[in-house]
C-alpha cells in the first residue's frame, strides 16, 4: 500500500524532509518536463523547478487538505512559468536561440543516421523558438495539450478558467506555431 | 456556420476532442470544401512536425541535478541559516534584491544585488552581470562577500570550487510605473525571503493610484495562491482591490476559496467575489462549479452559507 499524499503533506508540515522528498518525486518529472517545454533550455527549467517547489516547500502549511495536491502544485507550476518570462526573455536576448545544446543533449538517436539527427535537431530547434514567440498563456496551453497530453478540460482546470478559454489560447497558439514553421511545414 | 467555426472544428478533430456528432458533420462539410481539406492537410503536417518532438523528455541528468539542488536549497531553508540569499541565488533571475521600500507615488528602493557566485578553479559562473567584480578581485567598493560555502575540491588535481554570496547595495528611484522598478517590485514580491519586505513591497503597490502593470498583477496573484505567511496573502488579496475585477483575479479569488486553509481568507476571498458583481461581471459555469463546492463542502459554515449567497445573486 502507498502512502497518500496527504499523509506525506502531514508529514512534511511536521518537518520531515524524507516526507517532503517523496511527495516531490511522485510530481517532479512532470513539473520539470512542463517547464522545460515551456521556457525551452534547461537553465529556466531548472530556475522554474526549483522555484515551483521551494515555493511550495513553504506553502505547505497553508495547503487546505480537502483540496487535491497535484491541482495545487500544477497551479503553482503555471503561476511560476507565467512569471518567468521577464528573466528569461533577457536570456534569449544574450546567447541569441539559447536553445541548440539541449535539444541536441535530449535527443534519443542510436537508431537514425547523423544527417537524420541533424535534421531532427533543427526542427526541435525551430519549435522552441517559434514557441518563445507566443504569448505565456498560449505557450502554457500548447505546453500542456501537445507535450504533456492533458485534456483541454484538465487545462482548464489547471489554469482556473473555462474550457472556451483553453481553446481560445490553442487555436491562437496553432495558428502562430503553422504561420512561424511554415517552411519547414511545408517541405 | 462560418469558415472559422469548421476550422476550429478540425482542430479539435486533431486533437481528438471532437465530440461524435460533431464530427460526422465536420466529414460531412470536408466532403464538399476544397478549402477545408487543405486546411485539414496543413494542420496534419503541423501535428506531424510537432509529434516528432514531442518524445524529447528532459534529459534524465537534468532532473537529477534538479533534485541535487533542490534539496541542497531546502536544507539550507530548514537550517534558517544566514543562506537564504544564496538559496533564492541558485535559481533567481540576474539581479536579487534586498528591498527596503518607501513609497508615494514614486518608489525609492535601497537593494543589495547578488553578483558574486560559483567559482571553480578558472571558470566562474554567475549571472552576466557586472562582469568586473567576477574575477579575482570580485570585492571592491561597497561590496560584501558572505556565505561562502565549500563545494567541491579536488586533491589530485588541485581543484576547488566554492560559492559565496557578493552582495552589493542598491539605491533605485523611479515611478511605479517605470519597467525597472516593477520588476524589481514583482520580485521583492514573489522571491524576497522577509516577509515585512514582501509586505512592505505589496502596500507600496496598493498605496499608488497609478496602475502597475500585468508583471505586478501576476506577482500579486501569485503572492495570493501562494505565499507562505497568511498576513502576504491578506495584503496581495487587497492590494489586488485596485484593479478591475477580471478573470484572473476571480480566479485566483476561486482558488483561495478553495485550497487556502485559512478561514479568514476564504471569507475574504468570498466577500471579495461577492463585491464584483457590482462591476456587472459575470461568474462563469466552471467558477459556479468551484462555489457550489464550497456551498456544499465547506467546514466554515459561514462561508457555505456566503456561496450560496453569492451563486444566487450571480445567477439573477
Ligand atoms: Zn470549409
Amino acid at each position: 500500500m502507498s502512502v497518500s499524499d496527504q499523509d506525506l503533506i502531514r508529514d512534511a508540515c511536521q518537518g520531515s524532509a524524507s516526507a517532503f522528498e517523496q511527495l516531490v518525486t511522485r510530481y517532479d518529472e512532470r513539473v520539470l518536463a512542463m517547464a522545460y517545454r515551456y521556457v525551452g533550455s534547461r537553465d529556466d527549467a531548472k530556475d522554474i523547478y526549483q522555484e515551483v517547489f521551494v515555493r511550495v516547500h513553504r506553502a505547505l502549511r497553508n495547503f487546505r487538505m480537502e483540496s487535491e495536491f497535484a491541482t495545487w502544485l500544477y497551479r503553482i507550476t503555471a503561476n511560476v512559468c507565467l512569471t518567468h518570462r521577464a528573466a528569461h526573455r533577457r536570456r534569449l536576448e544574450t546567447t541569441g536561440s539559447g536553445a541548440d545544446d539541449d535539444v541536441l543533449g535530449s535527443l534519443h538517436s542510436t537508431e537514425v543516421s547523423a544527417e537524420e539527427r541533424m535534421h531532427a535537431a533543427e526542427i526541435s530547434e525551430s519549435v522552441t523558438r517559434a514557441m518563445q514567440r507566443l504569448s505565456p498563456q498560449q505557450k502554457l496551453v500548447f505546453t500542456l495539450r501537445h507535450y504533456q497530453g492533458h485534456k483541454l478540460r484538465e487545462i482548464a482546470s489547471m489554469m482556473e478558467c473555462t474550457e472556451g478559454t483553453v481553446k481560445r489560447y490553442l487555436f491562437a497558439a496553432t495558428q502562430r506555431m503553422r504561420e512561424e514553421l511554415k517552411e519547414l511545414v511545408h517541405q | 456556420m462560418n469558415h472559422q467555426d469548421w476550422i476550429e472544428k478540425l482542430e479539435l478533430s486533431l486533437y481528438g476532442e471532437l465530440p461524435a456528432e460533431d464530427q460526422e458533420r465536420l466529414n460531412a462539410h470536408l466532403d464538399s470544401c476544397a478549402e477545408c481539406r487543405a486546411e485539414r492537410t496543413s494542420l496534419e503536417q503541423l501535428h506531424t512536425l510537432l509529434e516528432g518532438t514531442a518524445k524529447e523528455a528532459p534529459p534524465a541528468a537534468l532532473l537529477m541535478d534538479a533534485r541535487r539542488e533542490l534539496r541542497l536549497s531546502l536544507s539550507k531553508e530548514r537550517e534558517g541559516s544566514p543562506a537564504a540569499a544564496w538559496l533564492q541565488g541558485l535559481f533567481r533571475a540576474p539581479s536579487f534584491l534586498k528591498a527596503g521600500v518607501a513609497f508615494g507615488g514614486v518608489a525609492l528602493l535601497a537593494a543589495g544585488v547578488l553578483i558574486g557566485t560559483v567559482w571553480s578553479g578558472r571558470r566562474v559562473e554567475g549571472p552576466p552581470v557586472e562582469a568586473a567584480s567576477q574575477q579575482s578581485q570580485p570585492v571592491g567598493g561597497e561590496t560584501k562577500i558572505t556565505n561562502i560555502r565549500f563545494i567541491t575540491s579536488d586533491p589530485s588535481t588541485g581543484e576547488i570550487e566554492f560559492a559565496f554570496d557578493a552582495i552589493k547595495p542598491v539605491r533605485m528611484k523611479g515611478h511605479i510605473n517605470d519597467e525597472q522598478i516593477q520588476r524589481v517590485l514583482s520580485h521583492a514580491i514573489m522571491s524576497e525571503q522577509n516577509v515585512g519586505v514582501r509586505l512592505a513591497s505589496i502596500s507600496a503597490v496598493s498605496s499608488t493610484r497609478a496602475l502597475p502593470d500585468k508583471e505586478i498583477k501576476g506577482a500579486l496573484i501569485a503572492a495570493l495562491e501562494s505565499d507562505e505567511n497568511a498576513g502576504v496573502r491578506a495584503e496581495a488579496m487587497k492590494a489586488l482591490r485596485g484593479y478591475t475585477p477580471d478573470k484572473d483575479i476571480r480566479e485566483a479569488l476561486l482558488f483561495v476559496l478553495t485550497h487556502d486553509k485559512n478561514p479568514a481568507l476564504r471569507i475574504t476571498a468570498i466577500n471579495s467575489l461577492d463585491s464584483t458583481r457590482t462591476t456587472g461581471q459575470v461568474l462563469d459555469e466552471n467558477m459556479l462549479n468551484i462555489l457550489r463546492q464550497s456551498m456544499q463542502s465547506d467546514d466554515n459554515n459561514y462561508i457555505r452559507l456566503r456561496a450560496r449567497t453569492v451563486m444566487e445573486e450571480h445567477r439573477q
